[in-house]
């Protein structure tokens, strides 16, 4: 007679997740176009005056930004678009495996948290080169909402990459990720017409809808600094929503059933949450402040 | 051997964003050319001409009785449509506002669209059939961080919108010229070097 022992339990999701995201990790840390990056974060930190010169409250602003928000955002647009490519290709072989199509992008994304790791390392570093060095900050700019812009590097160094997986998961045309990098960097420059037009809530929404902003500006070159309306926590909150979006949205390709629909309901909610905190960024006083 | 081998899904999905973006740059040059859009045109139509030289049968083409600068060269032509779509929106923009500078524009796009060319041609020399996806990529990455940064020397800005157009002309021109000669270097088969 045959008996049918029981067999061990099948693992859970978070079991099936967890070794596959940090293999994902591992992947993405050894990618040449992320180690160039971070190399040239390092460089660029260097050389572009941020804390070695004791700059003031501008290239404190911009340029703490900026450098993380390209070398590892807006490169980890390329590095995310060709590891999800490059798990496409393996998809028959790992058909017969526990972890199906939603859990292998899953832990993708959550490999997009070793850029923003390298982003919260560095400006950490950045934040305490400054308090050594006494860098002066305008008054103009409260502690909390510096905070908050300086805390936007590091979604912005999770954003790119998660909008690599979105592109890779979801097209098949070769140079997509340039596509995708090209469509970032175009609807940022849309975002800085509003801060030509003249201090509005209107100009502020057209500013503050870009992936990545820079909140202090002036009229010309030799025109006084200024710093834009609008609320870096709410716009920290819409940025942290469209990561969501786009994690969720990569998952999405793959899901069937009932996660599927549960899957449509988040991308709903996180949908609205961004609509309402980019809303909510630009609704205080659109008064600019003269640094 | 002639154009029919080109990857024409991605020279046309680079030429037609380029294209996009370029008749938007017309549409809003009143007061002068928006000079960053325009280099974003540029990036998408060289990621169009860095496909040109992609080859999967290359290992069935190779055993044909055609050199490889022949079919490069039959190749390269398909790099006339970004290209062409470049002259058209420069010339364009300098109908809709005369502060553009339509020659240093010109020679701007030839030696991008060139370098591009000469790139995937060096690649392809190593052995890379399809160099056109990495050619994008690393020169659309370095394009953008120019356009972004600005890096130093300024004495010959790479993308200038203000002043330096000379510098950047002469330039541009020279790495043209290079790359083409590049370009019939790398093109050379295995068995003449």
């Amino acid at each position: 007679m045959t008996t049918l022992a029981d067999g061990a339990a099948p693992p859970t999701r978070m079991a099936t997740l967890r070794p596959i995201a940090g293999l994902e990790a591992r992947r993405y840390a050894r990618h040449p176009l992320f180690l160039i990056g971070v190399a040239f974060l390092v460089i660029g930190s260097f050389t572009g005056g941020t804390a070695a010169t004791g700059a003031p409250a501008n290239p404190e602003q911009q340029v703490a930004t900026i450098l993380p928000a390209f070398f590892l955002g807006l490169l980890g647009v390329f590095v995310g678009h060709q590891l999800a490519r490059s798990m496409a290709a393996s998809t028959e072989a790992v058909e017969a495996s526990p972890a199906d199509g939603v859990i292998r992008t899953g832990a993708l994304c959550l490999a997009c948290l070793v850029p923003g790791a390298v982003a919260l390392g560095w400006t950490a570093c950045m934040s305490l080169v400054m308090a050594l060095k006494a860098v002066p900050v305008s008054a103009a700019i409260s502690s909390p909402d510096r905070g908050a812009m300086i805390a936007a590097s590091v979604v912005y160094a999770v954003g790119g990459p998660l909008f690599g997986v979105l592109v890779g998961r979801w097209t098949r045309f070769p140079g997509a990720a340039l596509v995708a990098a090209l469509v970032l960097v175009a609807w940022t420059f849309l975002g800085t017409f509003g801060l030509l037009m003249p201090a509005s809530r209107l100009g502020t929404l057209i500013h503050l809808n870009a992936p990545f902003t820079s909140w202090v500006s002036s009229d010309g070159p030799n025109a006084p600094l200024w710093l834009a309306g609008g609320s870096p926590w709410w716009y920290l909150s819409y940025i942290a929503a469209l990561c969501g979006l786009a994690a969720t949205a990569a998952m999405f390709h793959e899901a069937v059933g009932a996660r599927r629909s549960r899957l449509s309901r988040v991308l709903a909610v996180l949908g609205v949450l961004a609509v309402a905190s980019l809303l909510l960024a630009a609704a205080p006083d659109p008064t600019r402040l003269t640094l | 051997m002639t154009l029919r081998g080109v990857d024409w899904a991605a020279v046309a999905v680079g030429s037609a964003a380029g294209a996009a973006i370029m008749i938007g740059c017309v549409a809003f040059a009143a007061d002068g050319p928006p000079l960053g859009y325009v280099r974003l045109a540029l990036i998408a139509l060289t990621a169009a001409g860095a496909f040109v030289l992609d080859e999967p049968a290359a290992a069935t083409v190779d055993a044909a009785p055609c050199t490889r600068l022949r079919r490069t060269a039959a190749r390269s032509t398909a790099v006339m449509l970004p290209f062409a779509i470049w002259v058209c929106g420069v010339l364009a923009l300098g109908q809709r506002t005369s502060l553009t500078p339509v020659g240093a524009l010109l020679v701007e796009g030839a030696g991008v669209l060139a370098v591009a060319v000469a790139s995937a041609a060096v690649l392809r020399r190593a052995g890379r059939i399809e160099p056109g996806e990495i050619v994008a990529s690393v020169l659309g990455a370095a394009m953008l961080a120019v356009l972004i940064f600005n890096p130093p020397p300024r004495s010959v800005p790479v993308f200038p919108v203000g002043d330096g157009w000379a510098a950047s002309t002469a330039l541009w021109a020279s790495l043209a010229a290079a790359a083409v000669m590049l370009v019939v270097a790398a093109s050379q088969d295995p068995y003449r070097r």
